[in-house]
């Protein structure tokens, strides 16, 4: 029985079975986050009601504010369907935990296996590492559409119920403007975790560039000196456009997807290169 | 060769790993390697398996390159790491499954028959098992697929001795079925019971290799003889490498036949003789020793 070559495992079920795995080994944070999600929109689907009922005193209130601070937290429109989910949904809130389910996910995939020591056993096996890339893109990528579609359903459910006016192909646009972004930060924490095989590195600069594209965003319409970078931040790239009102603008999006593309082929790329660390 | 390494090197960085490995193991074998923590034992599994690549050299399993064929290179072997992690949230029969899923479909059958044999129970998550119960998950892992290389890394520790027996009957059986066997250890006692040839190896180097009978035929035995006051100048005698006295006793370690050394204390009125077998672990040690001096 030791004597004949034994085949190598064919590419689909493979890349499935992995997949799978890492969806169940990440089910409760997935869970955790979406449900996160799902709970602040209902809660501000469930407070719009008295914020439309006084949108005249509300209008009035925001528009004492400074036009930058406005637009800084997203008040310029606060009183419509649409101004209203923007500032307190897609603003920070929905972008924020998009990006911390995806980083979490993107450190996990190649670095967390190998702090862990399980990468050992896993590479072991006759799997090729862009097989094992694929199905940690994969597996991430299906968690943050989850969360991502859990989160539509939610608010597309309950607009009409608060009388909340806003189309749900709008919305869905400015869910999947959210989503890219997120991918994208995700796929720079999948490329410093292939790199170094250090989670902590990896989820580090991941969510610190996030970080710091949510606060230039935020902040360059309060500073002359800051407002030309504002065209920098992917923040601005994928809401800059306002997709809850104006729907998907694809060639920000299609820059999102490229850039993500690119960055997770550099990851398989130097995931091959890369020397599995022992623990 | 079921294994063949030929100048393999690994440095990380400026810190030598391994230097210039060659070594070729048969098919059939049990091949013992054998070394200190430290010696680069793990580094050079761990080149085979491909989880880390060589600085130099290149290496060979079954005539597959240990680099551009590492996928269907693991296809034909079995691997159980020396620090062992699994997927702790898992059962056991669900880790097993994935491991088979990953290699193309492994029957249920033949890991149920392993856990029977191992004494496992497979329905409890890894991470409430024991030490030596994860290490048997480890080796069912390595052995269910009917690998035609095994690579294992310190495969007993933590087993207990009853489970140590149960696993060097399953390493024979694998071996009698065909397969090679790679087991890398630095307890000696491991190695000798099951290894027809041992390869030592100390600071990244390659020190000798040879089969367990020629090492133990050169490994000098250690005989301790009782005077009835302070022993004689036995450095002379005929096989004898050393020498250490503690007060009238003599304790030689000789190589060769003893005849002529028992004859010399004889002669000097020897009170008791205690010998002792033929030991590796002193061969092992001369090794180490005059390795890393």
């Amino acid at each position: 029985m030791s004597t004949a070559a034994l085949p190598v495992p064919h590419l689909v079920p493979q890349v499935l079975t992995l997949t799978l795995r890492t969806l169940r080994d990440r089910w409760r944070s997935t869970f955790g986050w979406g449900l996160g999600l799902v709970l602040i929109g209902v809660m501000q689907l469930a407070v719009y009601p008295s914020v439309a009922s006084s949108s005249e005193g509300m209008q009035a209130f925001v528009d004492q504010w400074p036009e930058a601070l406005q637009q800084a937290f997203g008040l310029d429109a606060y009183t419509t369907g649409a101004g209203f989910l923007n500032a307190e949904m897609f603003s920070m809130m929905i972008p924020l935990v998009l990006i911390a389910l995806a980083t979490t996910a993107a450190a996990a995939a190649t670095a967390g296996e190998e702090e862990r020591g399980t990468a050992d056993l896993l590479l072991s096996l006759p799997v090729g590492r862009s097989r094992v890339m694929a199905a940690k893109v994969a597996a991430g990528g299906i968690a943050v559409l989850l969360v991502a579609g859990a989160t539509w359903l939610t608010i597309a459910v309950g607009a009409p119920l608060v009388d909340l006016d806003i189309a749900a192909g709008d919305l869905a646009a400015g869910m999947l403007m959210t989503t890219l972004l997120a991918l994208l930060f995700a796929a720079v924490t999948l490329l410093i975790g292939a790199a170094t095989g250090k989670r902590t590195v990896a989820l580090g600069v991941g969510v610190g560039l996030a970080l710091a594209a949510f606060l230039l965003n935020a902040l360059a319409p309060l500073a002359d000196w800051l407002e030309p970078w504002q065209d920098a931040s992917p923040f601005q790239w994928a809401l800059g456009s306002e997709p809850l009102v104006n729907g998907v603008d694809l060639p920000m999006a299609g820059l999102l997807l490229g850039l993500s593309a690119l960055l997770v082929v550099a990851a398989d790329v130097v995931y091959h290169r890369h020397d599995i660390g022992g623990r | 060769m079921a294994l063949r390494l030929q100048g393999l090197t690994k440095y990380y960085g400026s810190h030598r790993g391994v230097e210039g490995l060659t070594l070729d193991v048969r098919p059939g074998e049990v091949f013992g390697f054998l070394g200190p923590n430290g010696a680069g034992k793990t580094t050079t599994i761990r080149m085979i398996l491909g989880l880390i690549h060589p600085t130099r050299g290149r290496g060979e399993v079954l005539g597959l390159d240990i680099v551009k064929d590492s996928v269907r290179l693991r296809a034909q072997v079995g691997y159980l790491p020396g620090d062992l992690a699994l997927y702790d949230r898992m059962q056991g029969r669900d880790l097993l499954e994935f491991v088979g899923r990953m290699r193309g479909g492994v029957p249920s059958a033949h890991y149920e028959v392993l856990a029977e044999r191992m004494q496992l129970d497979l329905s409890r998550r890894i991470k409430d098992l024991s030490r030596g119960n994860r290490q048997k998950v480890g080796v069912i892992a390595a052995f269910m697929h009917s690998p035609r290389l095994l690579v294992l890394d310190e495969p007993t520790s933590g087993l207990d001795p009853v489970v140590q027996q149960e696993f060097q009957r399953l390493v024979r059986e694998t071996v009698d079925a065909g397969a090679t066997v790679f087991l890398s250890s630095h307890v000696l006692a491991e190695v000798e019971e099951m290894a027809d040839r041992v390869g030592i190896v100390v600071s990244g180097e390659l020190a000798v290799v040879d089969s367990v009978d020629m090492l133990r035929e050169r490994a000098s035995r250690r005989v301790e003889l009782d005077f009835p006051a302070a022993p004689p100048d036995l450095t002379g005698a005929p096989g004898v490498q050393r020498v250490a006295v503690h007060g009238a006793t003599a304790t030689c370690w000789i190589t060769g036949p003893a005849g002529p050394l028992l004859k010399v204390a004889v002669d000097h009125g020897v009170v008791d003789i205690h010998t002792h077998d033929p030991d590796l672990e002193d061969a092992f040690l001369g090794y180490v020793t005059a390795g890393e001096s």
